[in-house]
């Protein structure tokens, strides 16, 4: 199915080695990435630690990418782009197949993945957020379970937008459940948080403040946002190119407290001008990490 | 099971019908993220086949994109892409609408320059390995006036209307690095019969 096993570690003893502040980018994005990081121009890219890096599988990787990684010392958390984390694994062989090859190379120190469907017949129509009950949270900490003791790497699974509830179980009680039955941690997406809670008369600090799943946290993503207003109540979609709000670095700090020690934050910001890169990686390297 | 409902999802977001199950303020929700996705759809066809969907309007219904969608999930697979995909759904829903043969070239004719295309369009390729293709009609002025009027916002009786001049049109495309180059080729040909 699968490549071999390369650690007999029992999955709850992984060292979870991503730490500070990372960008998100695709393979070829990362090589100037690391040209920044490197020459430390922008000068904020001083303060960047690690990429978060979506990967598919039919993407061919740059020649220089694993010698420009190497050299940056940017480490790196590969983000699958495909994966019907839903659905049994072995329902899609070659694609597993295909990822864990790339894995390989690039050497990442963590896996992760938005939960749902993304392929539906082989083609990409658009994300189908994950049912979430007790039923899907066992296929989904199963797959990730099997992804961990295949790549020898931790998995972290990610809240994706949602922006339909199907479901008995509340999204942050259905990611604790899949931590626990995968023994595997979790990315909170800020924003995708906010935009559950906006469509389940949530309020989201206090909804966020109350969940004892915090502990599973391993990395958190934040971008920028626009809200819709074509409902009775206002949307909120992730939208990279946006800038980022205090809003959402404040609720990333009530994450940090509520778990008492600094998680990785992920900003999310493809499409958004270089100026208002520079000015995400300061404000939250400042506020969270210098 | 599980997995038979994302499959009722997903053929219900784009055939615009909730799932039995899904019930209340989800319902709702879903209804609208069909509607959300749809909209994208028709941006898409709109900007792809501009022509195409104002004269297929005219001629069949305001509401002829929804006969699209619904055909949309029958032609998705590991080897077709959302554009190909909506490709093959209008080519289906020209076909099962028995509709005429000037909106079937119209639609042949504006695939040809859509660059994300995975497959040759439907339509009367010459033999022999070339990218020419002959149409009945003079395809360029149909699209010429349709792009008129599409853009105008014309009444649909102006579509309807419309009588195409008699052809033949020969039309080559060459690849461009990541685009389809047109060109006119019905000098080189004339009527000429091909096998």
């Amino acid at each position: 199915m699968i490549v071999e096993s390369r650690t007999t570690m029992p999955t709850s003893e992984f060292v979870h080695r991503l730490s500070g502040l990372g960008i998100n980018c695709t393979p070829r994005e990362a090589v100037p990435q690391c040209r920044r990081k490197l020459e430390g121009t922008p000068q904020a890219w001083t303060m960047v630690d690690y990429l978060s890096m979506g990967v598919s599988s039919k993407d061919v990787l740059p020649p220089d990418l694993v010698p420009m990684l190497r050299a940056s010392g940017l480490q790196v958390a590969v983000h699958f782009l495909e994966l019907n984390l839903v659905r049994p694994l072995q329902e899609q062989r070659d694609t597993v197949d295909q990822l864990a090859r790339l894995v390989e190379v690039i050497e990442p120190v963590a896996i992760e993945q938005d939960m749902g469907l993304w392929t539906w017949r082989g083609a990409q129509l658009g994300l189908i957020p994950p049912i979430l009950d007790d039923d899907t949270a066992r296929v989904i900490g199963g797959n990730a379970a099997d992804l961990q003791a295949a790549s020898g790497l931790p998995f972290y699974a990610e809240n994706p937008p949602i922006d339909f509830v199907v479901g008995d179980l509340d999204l942050l009680t259905f990611m604790q459940r899949v931590a626990e039955y995968g023994d595997c941690g979790l990315v909170l997406d800020i924003g995708h948080l906010v935009g559950y809670c906006a469509i389940t008369d949530r309020e989201p600090s206090e909804y966020l403040q109350a969940w004892s799943g915090i502990r599973h946290v391993r990395e958190l993503h934040i971008a920028g946002f626009t809200l819709k207003p074509d409902a009775p109540f206002p949307i909120w979609y992730d939208d990279h190119a946006e800038a980022i709000g205090d809003y959402s670095l404040d609720l990333a700090a009530l994450a940090h407290e509520s778990a008492g020690r600094k998680i990785p934050v992920t900003l999310e910001q493809e499409g958004a001008s270089m100026a208002r890169v520079v000015d995400h990686v300061t404000r939250t390297a400042r506020r969270f990490f210098v | 099971m599980t997995a038979d409902r994302y499959d009722e999802l997903m053929l219900g977001l784009y055939r615009g019908i909730a799932p039995d199950w899904l019930t209340g303020p989800s319902r709702e929700l879903f209804v609208r993220d069909s509607m959300r996705r749809r909209c994208e759809l028709a941006l898409k066809l709109r900007r792809l086949w501009k022509c195409t969907t104002y004269l297929a309007c005219c001629l069949h219904s305001d509401d002829f994109a929804l006969e699209v969608f619904r055909a949309l999930p029958d032609h998705v697979s590991d080897s077709v892409d959302l554009t190909t995909a909506l490709y093959l759904g209008l080519d289906q829903a020209f076909r099962d609408a028995g509709s005429p043969d000037h909106l079937q070239e119209l639609l042949t004719y504006e695939s040809l320059a859509v660059s994300e295309l995975m497959c040759a369009p439907r339509g009367d390729h010459l033999p022999g390995g070339t990218e020419v293709f002959r149409f009945a009609y003079d395809v360029k002025a149909m699209w010429g006036r349709m792009s008129m009027y599409s853009t105008a916002f014309a009444p649909a009786q102006f579509g309807k209307s419309y009588v195409p001049s008699p052809g033949p049109t020969y039309i080559a495309r060459a690849r461009d690095v990541d685009r389809w180059v047109l060109d006119d080729v019905t000098h080189a040909f004339g009527d000429e019969n091909h096998a």
